[in-house]
């Protein structure tokens, strides 16, 4: 079971319909996104200007790279000579041009070159493996370990007849195996995904796979690397003609010059400067427009759309309607306040070249001791997000608006400090995986010692006692020899109790499980439900479970909120939600869900789609898919009423046994 | 009339290797003689948790892996006998989808491109026009607009995308159709979409189905017969009324049993199954099960127990299963009151308003 995190979803959801509007070639999105990166065209510029120079320079100028001018020796910049001359004469502009010239082109060779081997090797040892990949890679690996400058250095000046294209060809054969490396372990896991799967199975030749499958899918990075190896390549032709290995005379090179004109740079500087000089712009460009395209080519920096201006971002729909903040009353429960008190939440993200999306819009909830509260929504529905929010986790792109108070402390603007204080004493996390949420290195008897201690002042000793004692509680067999045992070592079900250990480790007075038991297969789902009660009724702890899972909540919950785009749709006691369901939404989603206990020739479906959470609907959001919608409707977001006692609805037609007259 | 698949005796062992030298040190037995057919446009659903071997199953029967043992024979023909070319011409009629519509579409081709490649290669449109004709009625035929061909995967939903790799699946015009969780990956209401989508061309194409997931409950709405696997074997089948009215296997109970209700007045004994799956690399002496099983005895730690039929299209690997007490609680409990009535005017209602809106 895969459910993807909900936080990923939230923006799929919002790029999609937008981008359906474009609708176009992915080149053109990656081209705008380009264009209208400052600093990206800054070095695209100077990179043509340099290009220019390099094939165009040599012809401004009448004085030839070679011939020396014996009237001028070591001359300054002048009308005659640009750039000056050197200790023989030569033109310092005309040298440079050409040294120029040579550079970039051997730069470039090498960067298609080392590119064109590194994507052959490299796809190939990936999708063939076997001995093709244990040959290649021995290969790769033995070109790694040998001294490649010694060499270059040796064989570089025997080869003097064939001159620089030898050097393109050594620098190349040194070059491509880190590349090829990173394309072997890209196509390892292309290969594994289930489109290349599906063409291997309609009997695609490998070829073709790799040329119209793989290669497409490491484009971006295979662009990006040849960019910087072109600087590199640039650098290390420098170094090779610098130390008269590369670039022979009487042929020149940016290091060849940068060479003649160092033991002069003090008093000549024109001798050095401008080699130098063109040496730096160079490499700072190409690595400008590496930078530019590795954005540019990235799905996930930006929709490719102009950003919209903050300003147009519609208001929150508190401040439209007015009415739509009321208190939520959860159940009376025999006892004081509630542990957890959440009014008007709101959480919008922001990114770069985005529109802001609002993902939580106006959430109040109470949660009393001992209550379990589901929270269950479909992916986009802002549940995730609304758990994040309480744990003071959310990512730093997200702007939070409102209250929620925690044992009496608000958690809206605290501290890192303060929060991490609250996490674990006053409020424990059960993830959806585990094995993510613990760290790989450590045992996970150190881990919940770690927690504890993080919170209590006890000694190492009573710490270790106690987290026996944990996994003990939650039924973890052998708890002292299991305490000693590595993450990977546990089970998916097992990983789960040590992470509920965890969670209850410092008495928390709420604890969040967001999808506690969706990664689980459904017999050790049952033990874990199982579990979470049993420790509920035995500690006293608050529950917010959030799942997607109706049958799940309809076992555990008392309470249950249904969100629907960012927002409490309905909210009721989880008999009344589920005997008597007074948001269509809610209605549709029960009849959606197959189930053990009936069956049906046809599965009703809500019909469309969530809405794109960054111009939400004036109105209901749930208006366009909904089948009872009036008028009204569409024009005022409905307020959340309450037709029985506990029991709330986002819905101007509520009751709805009306709609059945 | 002979079986559109007969599957006979199927074994895959995946050899563990360990160590510079690549030594194998053991065997994953991941799918340990696997016995089955399916008809022509019929279902078959093979469910069971993590690594029962279901998705091997799948694998296996379209040769994406190489058995290590058995048979599979496809409209009589065994084609594990098949050359890699011969066994290319017979792909033309069995198809696959997969579980997640975010992996199984290529991100870098537009829709228009994906499905037109298995056109190219099985030589089924001839000309551009006739194979442009083909992906828009393809996309028509899963709900999709025709100009939705040059748009790319991730301009889709979820749900959207699965349509897509159903689209890609019928463009060959297969008889089989191999689902690995088609739908596990996706929102409740859009799991109804696709589930009924994947129906409608059943009835229209006389497809035959091997649907593979560990959701019971979506099994029920699609399946005509259930096969439940364990640690790599078959532990029971029969046809899906008769599984859920009358599950034999204690396997096939506890699973039944442990699938939470979406009905919190269900009541439900709740006989807990304890303890983790066993690995397949070393799976238990006798009945594989007998480690997990609450009413297992001396016996079933030696005895291997063989999956025999009732005569009666029901088989079942536990010789105990008369013994034990009839089972039907688990899975029907809703009653009729005034508020069911209720529900299922409005959800009638639902369904009806939103046929006449479309």
């Amino acid at each position: 079971m895969n459910q993807p995190s909900e936080m990923l979803l939230v923006t799929e959801a919002a790029d999609a319909p937008a981008l359906a509007i474009v609708s176009s070639g992915r080149i053109r999105l990656t081209l705008r996104r380009f264009v209208t990166n400052p600093s990206a065209i800054a070095g695209v510029l100077v990179l043509l200007a340099m290009i220019l120079l390099a094939f165009v320079g040599p012809y401004l100028t009448h004085w030839s790279y070679s011939e020396p001018d014996y009237e001028a020796i070591r001359a300054a910049p002048s009308a005659r000579h640009w750039w000056g001359t050197n200790a023989i004469g030569q033109d310092v502009y005309a040298q440079t041009v050409r040294g120029l010239q040579k550079s970039v082109i051997i730069g470039l060779l090498v960067a298609v070159c080392s590119t064109v081997v590194a994507s052959a090797v490299g796809t190939a040892a990936g999708y063939f493996r076997g001995w093709t990949d244990r040959t290649l890679m021995f290969l790769v690996d033995l070109l790694l370990v040998l001294p490649s400058f010694l060499i270059i250095s040796i064989v570089s000046p025997r080869l003097r007849s064939s001159g620089w294209i030898a050097l393109v060809g050594l620098i190349t054969l040194f070059g491509w195996m880190i590349t090829a490396r990173v394309v072997r372990s890209m196509t390892l896991s292309i290969v594994e995904r289930d489109f290349v799967t599906a063409a291997r199975f309609m009997g695609v030749h490998p070829a073709r796979i790799i040329v119209r499958h793989v290669l497409p899918n490491i484009a971006s990075f295979l662009i990006i690397d040849a960019t910087i190896q072109a600087g590199a390549a640039v650098i290390t032709e420098t170094s090779l003609s610098y130390f008269g290995f590369g670039v022979q005379a009487p042929d020149v090179s940016l290091g060849t010059l940068i060479a003649d004109g160092t033991g002069d740079a003090i008093g000549y500087p024109w001798m050095f400067f401008f080699a130098a000089g063109l040496l730096v712009v160079f490499v700072l460009a190409v690595n400008l427009v590496g930078d530019g395209l590795r954005d540019a080519l990235d799905p996930t920096s930006g929709a490719g759309r102009p950003a919209r201006r903050a300003d147009d971002v519609p208001a929150p729909p508190a401040s439209v309607a007015g009415s739509v903040v009321e208190p939520v009353v959860g159940p009376v429960v025999d006892g004081p306040a509630p542990i957890l008190r959440v009014r008007d939440l709101q959480v919008t993200f922001r990114a770069r070249r985005k529109p802001p999306a609002p993902a939580v819009r106006g959430i109040d909830l109470d949660l009393y001791p001992g209550e379990v509260l589901g929270l269950v929504g479909e992916s986009g529905s802002g549940k995730s997000v609304t758990s994040l929010a309480l744990l003071g986790l959310l990512p730093g792109n997200a702007r939070v608006h409102g209250s929620i108070e925690l044992a009496g402390q608000q958690v809206v603007g605290a501290s890192d400090q303060a929060m991490s204080r609250l996490r674990g004493q006053r409020i424990g996390i059960v993830f959806q995986d585990p094995l993510t949420s613990f760290t790989p290195v450590y045992r996970i008897g150190d881990q919940i010692a770690e927690a504890l201690r993080a919170h209590q002042d006890i000694s190492r000793e009573r710490a270790r006692r106690r987290v026996v004692e944990l996994l003990d509680l939650v039924g973890i067999p052998d708890p002292a020899r299991r305490a000693n045992a590595f993450p990977h070592e546990f089970s998916g079900g097992m990983r789960q109790r040590a992470m509920i250990a965890m969670a209850i480790a410092n008495d928390p007075d709420v604890i969040v499980a967001d999808e506690p038991t969706t990664a689980l297969d459904v017999t050790i789902q049952a033990q874990i439900l199982d579990l979470m009660l049993e420790l509920k009724d035995r500690l006293g702890t608050a529950i917010i479970l959030i799942t997607h899972d109706l049958g799940v909540v309809a076992e555990m919950a008392d309470d249950v909120a249904v969100m629907y785009a960012g927002q409490i749709v309905e909210r009721a006691p989880v008999r009344d939600l589920f005997a008597r369901p007074e948001h269509p939404y809610t209605v549709g989603l029960l009849g959606s869900i197959p189930r053990l206990d009936d069956k049906r020739e046809q599965l009703p479906s809500i019909e469309g789609r969530v809405p794109d959470m960054t111009r939400p609907p004036e109105g209901c959001r749930f208006a366009a898919r909904c089948p009872f919608v009036e008028p009204a409707c569409r024009a005022n977001p409905p307020p959340l009423v309450e037709v029985a006692p506990g029991h709330l609805t986002r819905c101007r037609r509520a009751p709805l046994a009306q709609v059945l007259q | 009339m002979s079986a559109l698949l007969e599957v006979a005796g199927l074994t895959k062992h995946f050899p563990v290797r360990r160590g510079a030298f690549g030594l194998v040190s053991g065997h994953v037995r991941a799918v340990d003689g696997v016995d089955f057919h399916l008809e022509q446009g019929e279902t078959l659903a093979i469910v069971g948790e993590s690594g029962c071997g279901k998705s091997t199953v799948g694998r296996l029967v379209l040769r994406l892996l190489e058995p290590t043992a058995g048979q599979v024979r496809f409209d009589g023909e065994d084609l594990l006998a098949l050359g890699d070319d011969e066994m290319r011409a017979r792909r033309q009629h069995m198809q696959v989808i997969f579980q997640d519509p975010y992996a199984s579409l290529n991100p870098r081709m537009t829709v228009g491109a994906m499905l037109g490649e298995p056109l190219m290669l099985h030589g089924l449109a001839r000309t551009e026009a006739a194979r442009r004709a083909r992906i828009g009625e393809l996309l028509e035929l899963v709900g999709l607009r025709p100009d939705h061909a040059r748009r790319y995967p991730h301009e889709f939903s979820g749900g959207q995308r699965q349509r897509l790799a159903i689209a890609r699946a019928l463009a060959v015009e297969p008889r089989l159709i191999v689902a690995d969780e088609p739908v596990s990956a996706l929102d409740v209401s859009i799991q109804a979409q696709v589930i009924n989508l994947m129906r409608s061309l059943q009835q229209r194409f006389g497809l035959a189905y091997i649907f593979i997931s560990h959701d019971l409950a979506v099994v029920k709405h699609i399946a005509d017969r259930i096969a439940v696997m364990y640690l790599g074997k078959i532990v029971e089948t029969a046809t899906t009324d008769e599984l859920f009215r009358s599950p034999r296997h204690p396997y096939t109970r506890a699973l039944l049993a442990a699938v939470p209700l979406p009905d919190p007045t269900a009541v439900r004994e709740r006989a807990l199954l304890e303890g983790d799956i066993p690995s397949a690399m070393n799976p238990p002496p006798g009945c594989r099960f007998h480690t997990r099983c609450p009413v297992a005895r001396e016996a079933c730690r030696r005895n291997v127990p063989a999956l025999v039929d009732d005569g009666m299209d029901h088989a079942t690997a536990c010789p105990y299963w008369p013994e034990f007490p009839p089972a039907h609680v688990l899975t029907e409990v809703r009653g009729q009151d005034q508020d069911r009535i209720r529900l299922e005017r409005l959800q009638a209602a639902f369904v009806s308003a939103q046929r006449e809106a479309s």
